[in-house]
């Protein structure tokens, strides 16, 4: 018996064309959430199955893919997603993410900012940022429909009563084009400044909660927040280990079992090419020479 | 049952999968980067212009339905054509349908409010139209704002229907509820999404 | 210094490796035969095929041998294979009525036409390990009654016939049925779509649920009408020809449960009916869902909803175990990204605190 032949990018040209719909008026509509009928894949619901529908139905002959989890082109999920592309549509993959004219993305923006023949497709596991709040469909349908977006400022400023922040800090909430309140996927809220005004198109795939939306180029994108507690991205204090760099992401490394631990760039990209171009963190002196 | 004879039909997309992803990205592309013109040239035979004809291939199937404006209607060949190779339904109510052609060439009227404009709840059941021109040439004081325009931007096409600034406002004021249009002319695509503006500079 | 983790390709594959090996466990042991799994391991072939959407036995049971006996994960393979099929088209309505029946109990009724079949069933084994299962050992024969050759005529149908249960609403064709795997589930969603939606269901959510409304959470007062497995024969309209094309038979159990009547002042008392159809021999999982069906319609009989079964978008949403283990196994993905941003504001909030509190934190 011989294995079935899949079509180019896995999907069949009819579930292509029913995504590629859905795509179209998530354009049109910034940040509403379109259903579609989001079908099985050959990885698990939940690790990336809206994000892979999405690009394998935007994807080309001629387009670079790149894949990344939590900024990192060789964690494994990102490297699964990846084989599966080049696997399926033989598409030229790259770690490079200026090179990238389509990127996937689980968790994170790349550091570099992105450009206008870009296109940034996040995998999402809860499109519904009202979920929480709200567990019913029918309702946050409703609350959308409306514009009613109070219960989500009166969350956030739950937070700020009992914590003295808001206590949202990744998948923090914005709104979209002044109309959508939309859940930018579990990104860090550090990233949620490089939604606003940018330049690729972004597109969001919930694969098992079967909802597509997006932000065009361009589209403005305001975090909540409130006049006397202004959004804030997190800071860190100290610049990444390897390549010295200031105002990036960083993971942190646990180094030993004394509390010893180290700093670095989350985006694994921008971290190796500054490295290339010379520069240094504070532990990866010695390597310069 | 209609009796479809197969040599009297053109044939489609030459290549079903890469023809498709080429007219679908720069329908999404056109979409995303409102009032711009993307050059857009498909080779295909077709009874109505290729550039019209590629993009419902590329979006048409059994799942959906679409409406012909007057000219196109009045030639069978374009119905036949489009029900052929897609499988989508033909319907004569511009308010059913999920995608609508329209010929502005021919002088066909462009009646945003006769289409689908979705519901407060799923604003996505509206009709997607495709809308044929002569060109994008950019019209004298008119710009366009909104998501996927940075700043804002030249706009125009030709021939403009009489009142289409006023019915866009109105199709706009809807918002999120309206019509997108997906516009053709020889050699390019252009996007107006319902979230686009559009100003007069006096 | 410090070098990132790398080579998560390299490590993917070798895990890969070490699951064919532990797959296929001791090699001195021979190996399981697909057929094997089919013959031997059937009920698990039904439930994968019921749960995976697809009448296959022979992929059920590679599946099955595939995920080494993990049910879960054969119906995922099942149901990922499943997406990628061409749809030709939607076989006519079943006839159970004609079902070639191997199996029919009912609890309603002493003795009925047809008799009642008990056909292979646990009930009534004692649950004491046969050791002798051990061994390898012929099995001899066993003894069946003749096949009947008259009526078998279902439950419901004799009750209907007396109009003592609600009707079926009639037949109509120009109305479409719903498909959850061609359109996205939308609420209030109508009862073709529910019972689609619980007929994929997983086993064990459904049957906790089904259980949890006869200890009171949305009760519905069920008599098991009918139970009836056996085969029925399916049949593909083909519209060139103009008539229906027999496309082979398939096992079926169907349980029509017999439920808490409603009428009104105008409208005569009727029993209401809980329907439950799988694909092969899964009884459980029928009687379980003709539980739930029943109790998801509590608006249609104007019963308040107070129980986790009678809540259609609860039940719906979280009944898919493909759905429900992609999710919560989801969490095993590295989340640093997030947590690093908790643990950011968690020592933002404890500093903030030290610095507020001076006195208690010097007193420590």
């Amino acid at each position: 018996m011989t294995a079935p032949a899949y079509n180019f990018a896995y999907l069949d040209e009819q579930t292509k064309r029913m995504i590629r719909r859905a795509i179209l008026k998530a354009i049109a509509v910034p940040g509403y959430q379109v259903p579609f009928a989001s079908r099985e894949m050959p990885m698990p619901y939940g690790w990336g199955t809206g994000g892979v529908q999405v690009t394998a139905s935007i994807l080309g002959q001629k387009d670079v893919l790149k894949v990344i989890d939590q900024g990192a082109d060789d964690t494994t999920n990102a490297v699964s997603i990846r084989q599966f592309f080049e696997k399926t549509a033989g598409v030229e993959t790259t770690t490079e993410t200026l090179a990238a004219t389509v990127i996937q993305t689980r968790h994170r923006i790349p550091e570099t900012t992105l450009q206008g023949h870009q296109v940034l497709v996040y995998q999402v596991p809860i499109p519904e940022p009202l979920r929480f709040l709200e567990p019913r469909e029918t309702e946050t349908r409703k609350m959308h429909a409306l514009a009613e977006y109070g219960l989500m400022h009166v969350k956030l400023y739950e937070d700020i009563a009992r914590h003295g922040h808001i206590a949202t800090t990744y998948a923090y909430p914005v709104l979209v084009a002044g109309r959508y309140v939309m859940d930018p996927s579990p990104t860090p809220k550090f990233d949620n400044p490089k939604m606003d005004d940018c330049a690729a198109l972004q597109l969001f795939g919930a694969g098992r909660e079967k909802r597509i939306y997006a932000i065009p180029p361009h589209t403005k994108v305001v975090s909540l927040d409130f006049e006397d507690h202004p959004f804030e991205v997190t800071r860190f204090d100290r610049p990444c280990a390897l390549c010295g760099a200031q105002g990036s992401y960083l993971d942190e490394v646990v180094m030993d079992d004394r509390g010893a631990r180290m700093f670095v760039c989350s985006d694994t990209d921008f971290c190796e090419s500054r490295q290339e171009n010379g520069h240094r963190g504070p532990l990866n002196q010695e390597a310069a020479e | 049952m209609e009796i479809v004879s197969q040599t009297s039909i053109l044939p489609g997309f030459a290549n079903p999968v890469a023809d498709a992803q080429y007219g679908f990205r720069t329908a999404m592309d056109a979409l995303a980067r409102p009032a711009m013109p993307q050059s857009f040239a498909p080779r295909l035979r077709a009874p109505l212009v290729a550039e019209m004809a590629s993009v419902a291939l590329s979006l048409l199937d059994f799942e959906v339905s679409f409406w012909l404006s007057p000219s196109l209607e009045r030639d069978p060949a374009v119905g036949t054509y489009l029900r052929f190779h897609t499988g989508s339904r033909q319907t004569t109510t511009p308010g059913a349908a999920s995608f609508a052609f329209v010929d502005l060439t021919a002088g066909d009227p462009l009646d945003l409010a006769a289409f689908a404009q979705g519901t407060a709840e799923y604003p996505d059941r509206s009709t997607t139209v495709i809308v044929g021109c002569s060109d994008f040439t950019a019209s004298p004081g008119l710009m366009a704002e909104g998501p996927g325009i940075k700043g804002i931007s030249p706009f125009g096409f030709s021939p403009m229907p009489q009142g289409f600034q006023s019915d866009w406002a109105r199709n706009r004021d809807g918002f999120p509820l309206g019509v997108d249009l997906l516009l053709v002319a020889p050699g390019s695509l252009m996007g107006l999404p319902r979230s686009t503006r559009i100003l007069s500079r006096g | 210094m410090y070098v990132a983790v790398k080579g998560g390709e390299r490590a993917i594959a070798a895990a890969h490796g070490l699951l064919a090996e532990k797959r296929r466990g001791d090699t001195e042991v021979p190996e399981l035969a697909v057929e094997q799994i089919d013959g031997q391991l059937s009920l698990a072939v039904d439930r994968v095929m019921s749960e995976g959407s697809l009448y296959d036995r022979r992929l059920a049971a590679l599946a099955i041998k595939q995920a080494r006996g993990d049910l879960i994960e054969a119906i995922f393979l099942l149901r990922a294979f499943r997406t990628t099929l061409p749809r030709f088209g939607a076989s006519g309505p079943l006839d159970t009525g004609a079902m070639r029946v191997r199996r029919r109990i009912s609890a309603t009724y002493k003795d009925l036409p047809g008799g009642q079949v008990l056909g292979p069933t646990f009930d009534y084994t004692h649950r004491l390990l046969d050791f002798t299962l051990e061994a390898e050992g012929d099995v001899p024969p066993a003894r069946t009654a003749p096949v009947s050759e008259g009526m078998m005529p279902r439950v419901a149908d004799i009750i209907g016939g007396d109009d003592l249960i609600e009707r079926n609403p009639p037949e109509n064709p120009s109305r479409p049925i719903a498909d959850l795997t061609r359109e996205p589930i939308a609420f209030p969603a109508d009862r073709d779509l529910r019972l689609q939606n619980l007929a994929r269901g997983d086993e064990g959510f459904l049957l906790a649920l089904g259980y949890s409304t006869q200890r009171g959470y949305g009760r519905t007062h069920p008599f098991v009408g009918e139970i009836r497995m056996g085969e029925v024969d399916v049949e593909l309209f083909v519209e060139e020809l103009g008539f229906a094309v027999p496309l082979g038979e398939i096992t079926l159990t169907e349980c029509q449960m017999v439920n808490q009547f409603a009428g009104s002042k105008t409208e005569p008392a009727r029993f209401t009916r809980g329907y439950g159809l799988s694909f092969g021999h899964c009884e459980r999982r029928a009687m379980s869902m003709s539980l739930v069906d029943r109790s998801l319609r509590a608006d249609e009989f104007g019963e308040e909803r107070k129980g986790p079964a009678q809540d259609e978008e609860f039940v719906l949403s979280h009944s898919d175990n493909v759905q429900a283990t992609g999710f919560v196994e989801h969490l095993k993905l590295p989340h640093y990204v997030d947590f690093q941003a908790e643990l950011a504001l968690l020592r933002q909030m404890r500093q903030d605190l030290a610095q507020s509190t001076p006195a208690q934190e010097a007193a420590e």
